[in-house]
């Protein structure tokens, strides 16, 4: 017999039996202990004038295709003109040519952002290699004015963002050496169109790079020669270090923890490649995580706070819901409601929440768009009554939060705008969430009901 | 196939040492289970197919992440991560198979033979009597009542001629058990 649940046991117990591999960023650290390959090539940091490299001499290509519509008052928004600037860091690859570094961008949105990628000419970009770009052998320079979708979610391949006054240590493995992503929806149109594969595996790299803040003085890495340590870039607190993936599974895995740089306060825990960071908090010298350069330790909070979050004010203004309903099935609701407070930057911004009957949970979802005060708002929820028994009603809150200041990045304010509760309608059932076609080779995606939009 | 005569932990410890046969008798031992546990819940066995690959990925993800202490009820654990790949499944409108990509699966694709199996093994598979051997009585009774049948804590109090806070009490309990020591991925 060779039914699914055999060939599922197969895949298991053969990712089992793999050498482990660092995919969440707080396994890096026991895998580098664990290296096996040899490690092609390492360089940190610092200043170009620390590293001497020749030019390549590539031809330039066309500049990297935009991954999807840009909207300076959604999601990270796009970068603010003048508002990008390519650092000064330069890492060497493995193999040789241009090298890696970083671009600091700011957004219309108010969050930093740092992009990836190999550098030519003073310009960020992506090679034509292995796949990508046809395999054309040129460099293809991303666009200052570009950033890739969803990046602050993570879900982007070459870069992270985060709110002023946050700061954050990631990692990137298996990204191919082109700097071309493959990442599922983040990938650039000119990466490796077999995702996945983004090319042999000996050409794939492992990136750790961050943005520590101004307090931060310098790391302690270990890419398998031993414990090093390296000086950030003043002011961004930047860093980047580049090595050959040591892992033969395919696919990019991304990792990375976000803080705020100040003392006493949650700062990014050293993972990936790094072992120790340090700070400079007035006169005083630390270092979080291991070993040198510091033996005092900064000061942390004790713990992560475990006390329930208070209860938020209810502003008790109107929330209107109305349900969709086709053929006596439920399959959404739109919710309505008049903005209180405005939305003008990724700082603040309008929540839903469910709570989910007997579970304890609450699930839901962010308006993630600038909003004016007095504007009326409409969000769609798709399968409003997925989460609830039979007969019973529906809570729907909707909630204001805002971090306005760097302090308030780890404890948000927030309030209820106002709530409603729904009921099936007496002859009415909720419809069920659509079958999940995807993973079915050759089969086409279901067809959505008139009149809805694509689930999220 | 012989069964693996390890107890859960130990085949999980085991796992942390790199020997995947021993997640393969895992897989083996809970499978129906964590179908039986997705099926009532889901719109079709093919769902219920694919959260299983998920949950069962996502738990191997887990065991292999070293800084991660291994739980203490692995069955218990493994039913909390399947409830919460479900509520992202009903959240999304779709299952997502973020775990297995991480660990390079091939696509789930399902023919009518493996829905047949996926119906036998539920049919085979008793899940208030597996989670019976595993949960004291009073928390198997209120936890099967509050999460496997969603009823009210009232209703459940007058079931059990209890107060409402002893029921809160067990399902706490049984709760804290489930999630162990080792928080569930989503």
């Amino acid at each position: 017999m060779n039914d699914f649940l055999d060939r599922l046991e197969k895949q298991l117990v053969a990712a089992a039996s793999a050498p482990r591999h660092a995919t969440p960023a707080c396994q890096a650290r026991h895998r580098r202990r664990n290296l096996r390959l040899p490690l092609l090539a390492a360089l940190v940091l610092l200043v170009s004038a620390t590293i001497a490299l020749a030019s390549s001499g590539l031809l330039a290509g066309s500049p990297v295709p935009a991954s999807g519509p840009a909207n300076p008052q959604a999601g990270e928004g796009i970068p603010v003109a003048g508002g990008s600037r390519l650092l000064s860091l330069r890492v060497a690859d493995p193999e040789g040519g241009p090298p890696w570094g970083l671009r600091l961008i700011h957004t219309t949105r108010g969050l930093v952002c740092l992009q990836v990628g190999r550098v030519e000419d003073g310009e960020l970009g992506e090679l034509g290699i292995d796949g990508a770009f046809h395999d054309d052998g040129r460099f293809h320079p991303l666009p200052a004015s570009e950033l890739p979708t969803d990046s602050m979610s993570g879900a982007a391949a070459n870069s992270s963002c985060v709110l002023a006054g946050q700061t954050f240590e990631g990692t990137i493995d298996g990204i191919d050496r082109s700097a071309a992503s493959t990442a599922s929806g983040a990938g650039p149109a000119g990466a490796p169109e077999s995702t996945g594969s983004p090319g042999p595996t000996g050409h794939r790299r492992a990136i750790s790079y961050g943005m520590l803040g101004a307090h931060a003085l310098g790391i302690t890495y270990d890419l398998g020669a031993g414990s090093r340590t390296a000086t950030v870039i003043p002011g961004s607190g930047a860093y980047l270090l580049v090595e050959a993936e040591p892992s033969t599974q395919p696919g990019e895995t991304y990792g990375g923890r976000r803080g705020v740089d100040a003392p006493n306060a949650l700062r990014p825990t050293p993972s990936g490649a790094l072992s120790a960071i340090s700070y400079r908090f007035g006169a005083k010298v630390c270092s979080d995580g291991t070993g040198v350069p510091s033996a005092n330790r900064c000061p942390r909070p004790a713990g992560l706070p475990r006390a329930r979050p208070p209860r938020l004010a209810n502003l008790h203004r109107p929330v209107h819901v109305t349900l969709e309903i086709r053929h006596g099935l439920i399959y959404g609701a739109e919710l309505e409601f008049t903005a209180p407070y405005a939305v003008t930057s990724a700082r603040e911004g309008y929540g839903i929440a469910m709570p989910i009957s007997g579970t304890g949970d609450t699930i839901g979802g962010s308006i993630d768009h600038d909003i004016a005060r007095g504007a009326i708002v409409r969000d769609r929820l798709p399968y409003v009554f997925a989460n609830t028994p039979v007969g019973r009603s529906q809570l729907i809150e909707v909630l204001f939060t805002s971090s306005p200041t760097a302090s308030d990045i780890e404890h948000p304010t927030g309030v209820i705008i106002g709530t409603a509760t729904i009921r099936e309608p007496p002859g009415t059932r909720p419809a069920l969430p659509p079958v999940p076609h995807h993973a079915r080779p050759g089969v086409p995606p279901p067809v959505s009901p008139p009149g809805l939009r694509p689930t999220p | 196939m012989a069964d693996d005569r390890r107890s859960d932990c130990q085949l999980l410890s085991a796992v942390r040492a790199l020997d995947g046969e021993a997640f393969g008798a895992f897989f083996r031992r809970h499978r129906g289970v964590v179908l039986a546990f997705l099926a009532t819940r889901t719109n079709g066995r093919d769902v219920a197919a694919d959260l299983l690959a998920e949950t069962f990925a996502a738990a191997l993800s887990a065991v292999r992440d070293e800084s991660r202490a291994l739980p203490d009820e692995p069955i218990a654990w493994l039913l909390t991560i399947a409830r919460n790949k479900l509520i992202d499944s009903i959240r999304r409108g779709r299952v997502e198979q973020d775990a297995r990509d991480r660990l390079g699966f091939e696509p789930l694709v399902l023919d009518d033979g493996d829905i047949q199996r996926v119906d036998e093994l539920i049919d085979q598979t008793d899940l208030v009597t597996t989670l019976a051997g595993r949960l004291p009585a009073d928390q198997l009774v209120a936890l099967r009542a509050r999460i496997l049948d969603e009823r009210d804590y009232p209703e459940i109090a007058a079931d059990l001629q209890c107060s409402q806070a002893v029921v809160r009490k067990r399902v706490s309990r049984a709760l804290r058990t489930l999630r162990g020591t080792l928080e569930a991925p989503r």
